[in-house]
């Protein structure tokens, strides 16, 4: 009997000896939400999960798509729920409002100083608040790029994209036909950058202690021009996120929309590709526009877990090996930017990025402009649009409505107490 | 000859020019209906053309629909299975335990009556959106999300069918109950010999009403559900709006598909529905 | 032996009561956790600037205040009247008149009819707003389509203002004009024929008969059909939403329902503010349900 009981003791013993590695080597379990953008960035960002959970044997991420319009509705229950994904992808624009509300963790502690020396200044500057550094980028796209229609613009007598205010009225009224509008004016978010270059500031002042937009008139009026001249639908036939297939469908002639149109033209779109153009956006005068650069960062969860483990991760996908962000680029073509120095070398060593047309123009002209989206309440710009809607749609003058849109954006920063964060 | 016009009402030919209106009006109603259905088999591009504008497709292809069995975040199938279980049986709960608390409040007298049935009433009007968030909160407490429970749970407490079922069993002659309750037979007895196999209609309105509205819903789902095995089938629709951008004729063909289930629903039920509408809640 | 049967009728009583008890059980205990709960809940974290990840600080009525301080919560208050003072009247009005469309057409027709309007009804708001997205199409839309084969010019349906509330507001009449109009069938058909033969014989005009018999005769009815014309058309969410998105040009289609939800996403709000919103929404939502109920004078609600 006492045989058979030792027996068994060290049996017992030896089997659980051998399962102890076994729960030694359990991985640490990492929570990843990304938007569900173009496909060629679903596979490439499943692909790098895939790559990260083989090679590494102690960090398991589990990757999850959300699509953009219920994603902060989610967010915030998750938030709410303390159900919050460990990493988690958010635009510039939107940073300062997670740290103010404490949900994303300071990184420069988790991240590897020679990854945030690897950026371009103005990028580190856009995931910097109050002295911290907050997660990693992975790209920039500029905001508003023009693309249009060589040969429309060929058959109408036009050489070249127009430059100025007034050439693109002029341009835009001569292609307008029956079936195909001249050009799109959406009156969206994507406004920030024409408001920002034709004023030269914001539409706050530096403190954020009141309104600052008397220099927008020349601005309104130019729209509206385009709009009573007919050669802008009256109606936005696409939203402006999706209006570079326009001059792919033929549409319009000219249209606005983010640099993410490239891939879009070129994936879906390839037979049109050769007859459309890329520019940068006109201003009053001929000068540089300045475009918003918009873009994505990876962050980590203030109330995550493991917040080592998910640095460890974002580390490895974005701040690492140029390779792993480069396939991300090409598989764009070229349509987003890099946000690092050692990318950018790389691609140009090892693949046609040198060569493409397109690039080459928004490198060129659009990207050395570029300027760092707003962060202010999206309530100013809502007004600043509705003053524009005023003066396109009911005909109000440029200097009422400004007017009006001064004092709405004053009432509301009195009465929300607004304070420029530091 | 007068007195016979009389009798079979109006004559032929007014007869005939009201049905003419309704016919147009009729046409009005299930136009946009027809123009979704052809869409859906139209390719992606065709969808949105004006020149020239084809109401029937060119092409009549099914690649919309198969892109619907191929997403890989929002899977259709597997919502519209999910979005059917969810919807029946949540409507199956609902009308169960409603209908029953309409008759305690239609026919038994019991203390708090009054208090709780004014509770009740109180609760049709607080509107969803008010407790959204604290609701999510609630169900986060109990553990409930990314289930089938959170989906069919929050919507079965529903003052306006206990409303409706009550207003029915109120207008019910009380004879045969009294005679039941004298012979000794039990409440739910009552309930469930005599109650419910003559209050079909009330029954089919508020099944229906139910389960329509569980089968559209998109936001509580939204926000509670995201496990690929549970999600809903409004949901992914409204998704599919802001993922297929670029191809309309998906989004179609997932909305056409949608909207079956209860169109068929109704469909079967429709004679009750119509006759129910006539019988009950209007007195 | 009197007092036996006292006793008996006494636990036939208290049997009753647990059996009543037991009934309700269910529906309270549903309506307890996710009604009343929430509701306290909501009215406990309006009175503060709700944070997810950091420290909450109660701040008392300041929600409140700088809600109705909002010029955005103001419009969307706004647009909701005049939702209402779209969509109500003129629903009311065109279910009343096809009701007697449909009495006075040819009944076996009257079946396939009553079916196809009430189609619609079913639709969820999702997919009636992408329809009718591709319908109000600039460009590619039919409607815009026809007036540009009539030699007309487009009209611009989503971007204008008054026009982007005129394309809700059909979206939605289309919606529950079936509904409607077969509820108002009914309750013309529960009007017994007799009133009207006999204001024949008196000599009453179609018209003094409409007025003396089919409207007192259709006062519950009305009063259904608006309490729920009113209720939907105030807490309206997924047409504006799905239509517009955000707010519509120049907020014009901003529903109190959409502000909330957009406060509910954004994190520039607390959820603090949100529920307060959504708490204020609820207080004008009662008051104009209130109202309706007393001007109207219900006779439903009276018999409890």
């Amino acid at each position: 009997m006492k045989k058979t009981l030792s027996f068994v003791l060290v049996l017992c013993l030896t089997l659980s000896l051998g399962t102890v590695p076994a729960l030694a080597s359990e991985k640490v379990e990492i929570t990843f939400w990304k938007q569900l953008f173009e496909e060629f960035d679903q596979d490439w960002t499943t692909k790098m999960v895939e790559e990260f959970n083989a090679q590494s044997d102690k960090i398991h991420v589990s990757l999850e798509f959300v699509d953009q319009g219920a994603l902060e509705e989610r967010m915030t229950a998750a938030r709410a729920a303390g159900t919050a994904p460990d990493v988690y992808v958010v635009n510039y624009s939107n940073l300062a409002t997670d740290v103010r509300n404490g949900y994303n963790l300071a990184t420069e502690g988790l991240i590897p100083k020679e990854a945030y020396d690897d950026l371009y200044e103005n990028v580190l500057d856009m995931i910097t608040v109050d002295g911290h550094v907050y997660g990693y980028p992975h790209l920039l796209e500029p905001a508003a790029v023009m693309y249009y229609r060589k040969d429309l613009l060929k058959a109408a007598g036009f050489e070249n994209p127009p430059k100025t205010w007034q050439e693109h009225i002029d341009m835009a009224k001569a292609l307008t036909t029956d079936d195909v509008f001249g050009t799109t004016m959406t009156m969206d978010w994507s406004m920030w950058g024409w408001e920002h270059t034709a004023m030269g500031h914001w539409p706050l002042t530096e403190d954020w202690s009141s309104a600052d937009i008397k220099d927008l008139a020349p601005l309104l009026t130019y729209i509206k021009q385009l709009y009573d001249d007919e050669s802008a639908p009256a109606q936005a036939l696409e939203h402006y996120n999706n209006s570079a297939t326009l001059v792919a469908n033929d549409s319009v002639a000219i249209t606005f929309s983010g640099s993410w149109g490239i891939a879009a033209l070129r994936n879906d779109w390839p037979e049109m590709v050769d007859k459309i153009g890329v520019a940068a956006v006109p201003t009053a005068d001929g000068s540089p526009f300045q475009s918003t650069m918009g873009g994505w960062t990876y962050q980590i969860d203030a109330k995550s877990q493991h917040p080592e483990a998910a640095a460890e991760f974002i580390t490895w996908l974005l701040a690492d090996d140029p390779s792993r962000p480069a396939a991300f680029f090409e598989a764009a073509h070229f349509s987003k930017y890099t946000v690092r120095k050692s990318v950018d070398k790389w691609l140009v060593e090892n693949t046609e990025a040198g060569e493409d047309e397109w690039l080459q123009t928004v490198a060129r002209d659009i990207i050395p402009y570029g300027i760092k989206e707003p962060s202010y309440p999206w309530d100013v710009s809502a007004f600043l649009l509705a003053a524009m809607n005023e003066v396109v749609i009911n005909g109000v003058s440029p200097e009422d409505a400004l007017a009006t849109a001064e004092q709405e954006i004053n009432t509301f920063i009195e009465n929300s107490k607004l304070v420029k964060p530091e | 000859m007068q007195s016979e016009l009389k009798r079979r009402g109006r004559p032929h030919r007014a007869r005939t020019a009201f049905t003419v209106i309704a016919v147009i009006v009729t046409l009005f109603s299930v136009f946009p209906l027809l123009w979704m259905f052809v869409s859906s088999f139209k390719e992606g591009k065709e969808v949105l053309r004006a020149n020239p504008l084809r109401f029937f497709p060119s092409q009549w292809i099914t690649a919309n629909f198969q892109k619907l069995a191929e997403d890989r975040t929002y899977p259709f199938w597997q919502a519209m299975r999910s979005t059917a279980f969810v919807s029946v049986s949540a409507a199956l709960l609902s009308i169960s335990i409603n209908s029953m608390a309409a008759y305690a409040y239609a026919r038994i007298e019991f203390t708090f009556k009054t208090l709780l049935w004014r509770l009740t009433v109180l609760s049709m009007y607080i509107p969803g959106l008010t407790i959204l968030v604290t609701s999510f909160v609630v169900v986060n407490n109990l553990g409930l999300l990314d289930s089938y429970w959170v989906l069919i749970l929050p919507g079965l407490a529903s003052a306006y069918s206990i409303f409706f079922f009550r207003q029915f069993f109120l207008n019910m002659p009380m004879a045969v109950e009294e005679a039941a309750l004298i012979d000794g037979a039990s409440r739910f007895r009552i309930f469930y010999s005599i109650f419910i196999p003559n209050a079909k209609s009330p029954y089919v309105i508020m099944g229906t009403g139910a389960f329509l509205g569980y089968w559209n819903s998109f936001l509580w789902p939204a926000m509670t559900v995201t496990n690929q095995k549970y999600v809903q089938v409004m949901q992914v629709i409204r998704s599919y709006n802001n993922v297929y951008a670029n191809n309309y004729g998906v989004v179609l063909a997932g909305s056409l598909l949608a909207a079956l289930p209860p169109v068929l629903l109704f469909l079967v039920f429709q004679r009750y529905i119509v006759k129910g509408l006539m019988i009950s809640g209007i007195k | 032996m009197a007092k036996s049967r006292a006793a008996g009728l006494s636990s036939l009583r208290r049997k009753d009561h647990a059996t009543a008890y037991l009934m309700i059980l269910p529906s309270l205990v549903a309506l307890g956790i996710f009604v009343f709960t929430p509701l306290v809940m909501a009215l406990e974290k309006s009175l503060t600037d709700w944070q997810l990840y950091q420290g909450t600080t109660f701040i008392g009525l300041e929600n409140f205040r700088i809600v109705l301080g909002n010029s955005l919560f103001r419009k969307s208050l706004e647009n909701m009247a005049r939702f209402v003072l779209m969509i109500v009247p003129a629903q009311f009005v065109f279910s009343f008149l096809f009701a007697h469309v449909l009495r006075g057409m040819h009944q076996r027709a009257g079946a396939l009819i009553k079916t196809a309007i009430y189609v619609p009804t079913v639709i969820s708001g999702v997919v009636a707003s992408v329809i009718f997205l591709f319908i109000f199409h600039y460009q590619g839309g039919i409607l815009n389509w026809l007036l540009r084969q009539l030699g007309q010019k487009r009209i611009a349906f989503l971007a204008e203002p008054s026009l982007a509330q005129m394309s809700i507001a059909v979206t939605s009449i289309w919606m529950g004009f079936g509904y409607n109009s077969l509820i108002m069938y009914a309750g013309l058909q529960n009007i017994p024929q007799s009133y009207y033969e006999a204001a024949e014989v008196d000599g009453a005009t179609p018209f003094k008969q409409l007025i003396y018999i089919t409207l007192p005769s259709m006062k519950n009815t009305f009063i259904l059909i608006l309490i729920n014309l009113m209720t939907g058309t105030l807490q309206m969410f997924d047409l504006p939403y799905m239509m517009f998105g955000g707010a519509g040009p120049v907020n014009s289609t901003l529903t109190p329902m959409v502000y909330v939800y957009n406060n509910f996403k954004s994190a520039e709000y607390s959820l603090g503010y949100t529920i307060a919103s959504a708490l204020l929404l609820m207080i004008v939502i009662g008051a104009l349900n209130s109202l309706v109920f007393t001007v109207i004078g219900s006779q439903k609600s009276q018999d409890e």
